[in-house]
């Protein structure tokens, strides 16, 4: 037991102390969150300008304006040009060979049938993007449908607008009848915790592979086995290692707190101000000022945001990290088990799928889990051992039965014990085994080796 | 007092024989060779007396007792194919390995600063491994094995990637371990260093003891009565006053003087030569000429060999 931890400390320690350790602790979430927001910024700022030539043929929803001499949109509140969206209106059909030669980049052809069907052709150079589009789309839709109120079934267009209803739904789960629910809000957040596990135990798996290979590669391993038990080796490193993994979350979990409480209380003095202009006296009294704890409850009651503080943090921080452990226990020994059967890093291939494939299916299940959360495949694939620790993430924040992650737990760690077990019957023949390439049916005999 | 016994070992790796019936006794405060070709199984013995692996039947005793895992703290270990973390510093590897031999940390840091200021190696102390001369991370080795104080060493080609001059150093501090009355197999190629240094030695030919015993007396078994006798007169004169008792292998001019190889048939003995060439020849010198260890090796084995063609 001493040496196992005198291991441990070794291999937690050479890595914790590495420089790429800390700058990646550090850095990663920041690094992470810049890439996020530059994937947005990028979608966002799209800078391509759209010049969209309407041709209406029938004059449905354009007109002659005399005075301008021009056509013109007969509700001009429709189609309003912003940032790079342009339009112009036609009566004059345009071949698409003209319209391949021409200035507008995007046509819309609406004639007579569209009132019915609402089809309309859209001719294009380069594919609108989804946004313009949808602007596009939505202008149309107002126009004809507003030619059909007031031209054919001559109603007042505003008593309709009145009568229009919209319908959405406030969502709310049986069994927590008090607030609104937010599941699929919640399964993203479930996602994240699940893409976190899916990497940490890539991560540092491979890492375990690769302290194996070194150690066999550079011959160090015999001596060490002369002092201690393959088994306690590979258990030491692999322990420490996930330790490293670890740390690395709980410090990020650290500074996601910190971020996140500046944040709010730079949030919550935002507001502060902004209500002390508006308000009369008295609530720059009760709210303004230093105090912004009144400000932080009033944003906890919003019901925008109070769904964030509703989830059981705690229990998610602490299945997360009973999960990485119970999944990192599973695939670190069967990375340590590849690393040992093995001469190098370029021979790992043909044992690295079988043992990726059921993490990468894991993760395609939970991404997949974010549209519908409460399907009986996820919960199956949240108990079943070599896919629930990063399933379970998306099943336990959206809502599973309490059984189901006791029952989860139980299966993860019998079969982290198996596979820790046979991982282990492979390693210590493994590491001293050199120049043979190893098949499947050699890793069964060693696992049934004696001694 | 026997520092280590094994008795009957048979090893098999699916299907393959290692060790078939393999018995070795080493006695306290000597150096025993352990000998054999390549893939004779030498490493596979060593490794089950190391407990890294478990012989199929047989028993290890240490010390009279059968062999525990705590034994592994008495056992000093250098692997032929030896290494070292090429990222760690050489004081912390040395620390790490000499705890995982269950040293406290302030002894290890103790008996670590006498070795490397012995050996003049303290400036190597916050060096990476992997800036070390492959004949420096040799000696560092050779301390990690012997910083326990281990009662029996177990050296594998312990001087391959040595210098002349820091080969010695080891033999030396064989010598002088030997000497505070550690036992010490050594498992080597070199069958002159096993002439200097061995006291006795084991032949392991195709996973079996083919060969055993004080090295004096496995000498004197391979003897083959061949004498070297340098004398001075004529060649002819010696050859003519041979019998058929006696025959002339070889026979050459060393300096001023000549040489023959002569061996003695049959039962006769050196007198009975000495008395037919004492009226022709002038005697300078006669020695018996024992075979070395390395024809013995080869000898032996390749007798052993020759019954399975």
């Amino acid at each position: 037991m001493k040496k196992i931890i005198l291991i441990i400390k070794r291999e937690y320690l050479s890595r914790v102390k590495k420089k790429s350790f800390i700058i990646m602790t550090i850095l990663g979430p920041l690094l992470f969150a810049v890439l996020m927001f530059s994937a947005i910024a990028v979608t966002m700022s799209d800078t391509t300008e759209y010049d969209v030539l309407i041709v209406d043929q029938y004059g449905v929803i354009t007109e002659y304006n005399s005075d301008k001499s021009t056509i013109v949109p007969r509700f001009p509140d429709q189609f309003i040009e912003e940032g790079n969206l342009r339009y112009a209106f036609t009566k004059d059909p345009m071949t698409p060979e003209a319209f391949k030669e021409g200035f507008y980049n995007v046509m819309v052809e609406v004639d007579e049938i569209s009132i019915d069907d609402g089809k309309c052709n859209m001719y294009f150079k380069k594919y609108p993007a989804e946004m313009i589009q949808s602007k596009i789309r939505s202008s149309l839709q107002e126009s004809l449908e507003r030619f059909r109120v007031t031209d054919s079934l001559k109603l007042d267009y505003e008593v309709y607008k009145r009568a229009r209803v919209k319908v959405s739904f406030k969502e709310i789960n049986i069994d927590r009848l008090n607030e609104s629910d937010k599941t699929r809000e919640k399964a993203i957040i479930g996602f994240a915790f699940a893409l976190m596990i899916y990497l940490f135990i890539f991560l540092y798996g491979v890492q375990v592979m690769r302290g194996v290979i070194e150690e066999k590669t550079n011959r160090i391993v015999e001596v060490i086995v002369s002092s201690v038990k393959p088994f306690q080796l590979m258990m030491g490193k692999v322990i420490g290692i996930g330790m490293v993994g670890l740390t690395q979350f709980l410090i990020w979990v650290v500074l996601s707190g910190i971020v996140m409480t500046i944040g709010l209380s730079f949030f919550a003095s935002e507001m502060t101000s902004g209500a002390a202009v508006v308000e009369n006296a008295q609530v720059i009294q009760m709210t303004g000022g230093t105090d912004q704890a009144a400000m932080m409850q009033e944003l906890m009651n919003n019901e925008a945001i109070n769904w964030i503080f509703r989830i059981n943090w705690p229990l998610m921080i602490g299945l997360f990290i009973f999960y990485f452990i119970g999944g990192y226990m599973i695939y670190g020994s069967l990375f340590a088990a590849i690393g040992a059967a093995v001469d190098a890093e370029t021979d790992t291939q043909q044992f690295m799928l079988p043992v990726t494939l059921p993490l990468i299916f894991a993760y395609i299940v939970s991404a997949t889990m974010m549209s519908n959360p409460e399907s009986s495949v996820g919960t199956f694939f949240a108990v079943f051992p070599l896919t629930s620790p990063i399933t379970m993430m998306v099943k336990a924040i959206v809502g599973i039965n309490p059984w189901m992650i006791v029952l989860s737990m139980v299966i993860l760690v019998a079969t982290f014990i198996l596979f820790v077990w046979i991982a282990g019957r492979i390693y210590r023949v493994g590491i001293l085994m050199y120049g043979k390439k190893a098949s499947y049916r050699e890793l069964w005999k060693w696992i049934w080796y004696k001694g | 007092m026997i520092t280590l016994e094994a008795k009957h070992i048979h090893k098999s790796f699916s299907g393959h024989q290692a060790l078939k019936d393999v018995s070795i006794s080493v006695k306290q405060g000597t150096v025993f060779g352990l000998l054999g070709p390549n893939g004779a199984g030498k490493t596979t013995l060593i490794r089950i007396i190391n407990q890294i692996t478990g012989p199929d039947s047989g028993e290890v005793f240490f010390e009279g007792k059968p062999l525990a895992p705590h034994h592994t703290e008495q056992i000093g270990y250098l692997p032929e194919e030896r290494g070292l973390y090429k990222k760690m510093k050489v004081g912390e590897q040395c620390m790490y390995l000499a705890q995982l031999k269950g040293l406290s940390h302030q002894e290890a840091k103790r008996r670590l600063n006498d070795w490397f200021t012995r050996f003049d190696i303290m400036a190597w102390w916050d060096k990476k491994v992997e800036d070390l001369s492959k004949g420096m991370a040799q000696k560092i080795q050779f301390v990690t094995t012997v910083l326990h104080e281990p009662k029996l060493l177990i050296l594998d080609e312990p001087f391959s990637g040595f210098d002349p001059i820091n080969a010695e150093l080891i033999r030396n501090e064989m010598l002088r371990m030997k000497s505070e009355g550690t036992t010490i197999i050594l498992s080597t190629h070199d069958m002159g260093s096993v002439e200097e240094l061995c006291d006795e030695i084991v032949l392991i030919n195709r996973a079996e003891v083919i060969l055993g015993g004080p090295v004096r007396e496995v000498r004197k078994q391979f003897r083959t009565h061949l004498f070297e006798l340098e004398y001075a007169g004529l060649a002819l004169d010696l050859t003519v006053s041979l019998w058929t008792n006696f025959e002339l292998v070889k026979s050459f001019q060393r300096g001023e003087n000549m040489v023959a190889h002569i061996r003695l048939l049959r039962d006769h003995t050196l007198n009975e030569l000495l008395s037919v060439l004492l009226p022709t020849v002038q005697i300078v010198s006669v020695r018996e000429m024992i075979p070395g260890m390395e024809e013995i090796f080869i000898e032996a084995v390749r007798t052993y060999n020759a019954q399975f063609k």
